[in-house]
């Protein structure tokens, strides 16, 4: 059982932790419940970082809450539509060439993951996760080669799958750099019908720029 | 989500053209406030960052699924923010220049914890570092430019303690247990243990005796504990 005196600490330090971005968010929406909004108002006053994150969102949200829509955004908004062809025709979810099944191995394989980082869904919810961890990003190639798969782990840490049925990508070696992390791995046979690699994002990695990731042969 | 913000997106998913015009009219004024922030630490012109501030939002839009359940707003940002960096050297220079001052200051306020055995505030480390306490926002604003997304405390962890931060599971059952105390109970906690009351400023404050303020708040970390068994 836990002494007293260790939960008495930990709730001390709780208003050391640093506020995530969502947290930030529920507080300005008033979301919060009074713990919640104690904590953030504990912390803030404490760090000038935090303090500042909050100004910023505060600004944020009362641009979008006391909008104005003029004439002239409403003919910037079309002007801009035209130009990037609308928002049907986004490059994340173009078809891929005809050819790429003739492509050379190496080639191919470097489209597949040119495809797999365009169609990466950068955001996820900091929530409690079950036992066996949640699913939160999956991806498969036109073809059903590459799959690719994010799992939230109960920890909060994240853990980034990759199989494929092309057994000649054993041993292929890929870097994978998310924010400030940079792993290479190997694809290596798992079975008679797959290869397989995966890459662990620490839960202190994940609070970096999830948007911000490469995935690339070595 | 707001109501509007959701019927928004139900529209967008179907693919009508009015509807996805108005889902970037509503989310326009995010990319302006952004687009001047950085106008103001750069000097560059808004409405030029404002022109590649839209691709980035138009772009976030058409990568964003609401099922996910993210808030899109963070979500946006990354991608404003990014197409602005991207666009244009003078950003990109003053961001890593300002994330430079942001490192200094980062270590300062490490090394102050140490010293003050508490958080410092922002005018002692401006007089340290030797800055205004403006050029220090400005590093902070400049950093969240740069990386957007990441939080202080991934980054500014001091390694010789990292063990006093509780992990994020331990931190959300914590704050569970937390949010199931009544609210007298909250009350007290949140008073004695965030904002250093002691039990006779909780009495004046809560109009209740002492010896019934030691007695909720004991109750209420009784609860904890078994809660967190």
């Amino acid at each position: 059982m836990m002494k007293t005196d260790e939960l008495e600490n930990e709730l001390r330090k709780l208003k050391f932790t640093h506020l995530n971005e969502s947290e930030l968010e529920a507080y300005c929406n008033q979301e919060l419940d009074q713990i919640g909004s104690g904590r953030v108002e504990a912390h803030v006053k404490l760090c000038f970082i935090c303090e500042r994150q909050l100004e910023l969102l505060r600004e944020e949200n009362a641009a979008l809450s006391q909008r104005v829509i003029t004439t002239e955004d409403v003919a910037f908004v079309e002007s801009l539509m035209k130009q990037t062809g609308g928002l049907v025709e986004e490059p994340s979810i173009e078809k891929p060439a005809a050819t790429a099944r003739e492509l050379p191995l190496q080639e191919r394989l470097a489209e597949y993951l040119r495809r797999m980082v365009l169609n990466w869904q950068a955001e996820f919810a900091q929530v409690r996760r079950g036992d066996q961890g949640e699913e939160v990003w999956s991806w498969q190639s036109e073809d059903g080669k590459l799959q690719a798969s994010a799992i939230m782990e109960k920890n909060a840490d994240m853990t980034i799958h990759f199989s494929s049925n092309e057994m000649e990508l054993d041993g292929a070696r890929v870097n994978v750099r998310l924010d400030k992390l940079s792993q290479e791995i190997t694809l290596q046979r798992v079975s008679e019908s797959e290869v397989a690699a995966q890459v662990a994002v620490p839960w202190e990695y994940r609070q970096g720029n999830m948007a911000d990731i490469s995935i690339e042969i070595v | 989500m707001t109501e509007d913000e959701l019927n928004l997106w139900e529209r967008h998913g179907q693919r009508d053209e009015a509807g996805q015009r108005e889902l970037i009219l509503f989310y326009l004024p995010l990319v302006d406030v952004l687009a001047k922030r950085i106008a103001r630490l750069t000097g560059a012109d808004w409405q030029d960052l404002r022109q590649d501030g839209a691709i980035g939002l138009i772009k976030a839009i058409a990568r964003f699924d609401p099922r996910h359940g993210a808030q899109f707003r963070s979500f946006a940002k990354h991608y404003v923010y990014g197409a602005i960096f991207e666009s244009s050297e003078i950003t990109r220079s003053m961001a890593r220049r300002q994330y430079e001052i942001y490192r200094k200051v980062g270590r300062t306020r490490d090394e102050l914890i140490q010293t003050l055995q508490r958080h410092p505030t922002i005018e002692e480390i401006a007089e340290k570092v030797k800055l205004t306490t403006g050029q220090i926002r400005n590093a902070i604003d400049a950093r969240d430019i740069a990386f957007p997304g990441a939080m202080p405390d991934a980054e500014h962890m001091p390694a010789s303690r990292p063990l006093e931060w509780p992990r994020p599971e331990r931190t959300l059952s914590l704050l569970d247990a937390l949010a199931q105390l009544n609210e007298t109970e909250q009350t007290i906690i949140r008073l004695y243990y965030w904002e250093d009351q002691s039990h006779e400023e909780i009495t004046q404050r809560l109009g209740l005796t002492i010896s019934n303020v030691i007695k909720i708040r004991q109750r209420a970390i009784g609860k904890l504990r078994k809660r967190l068994k």
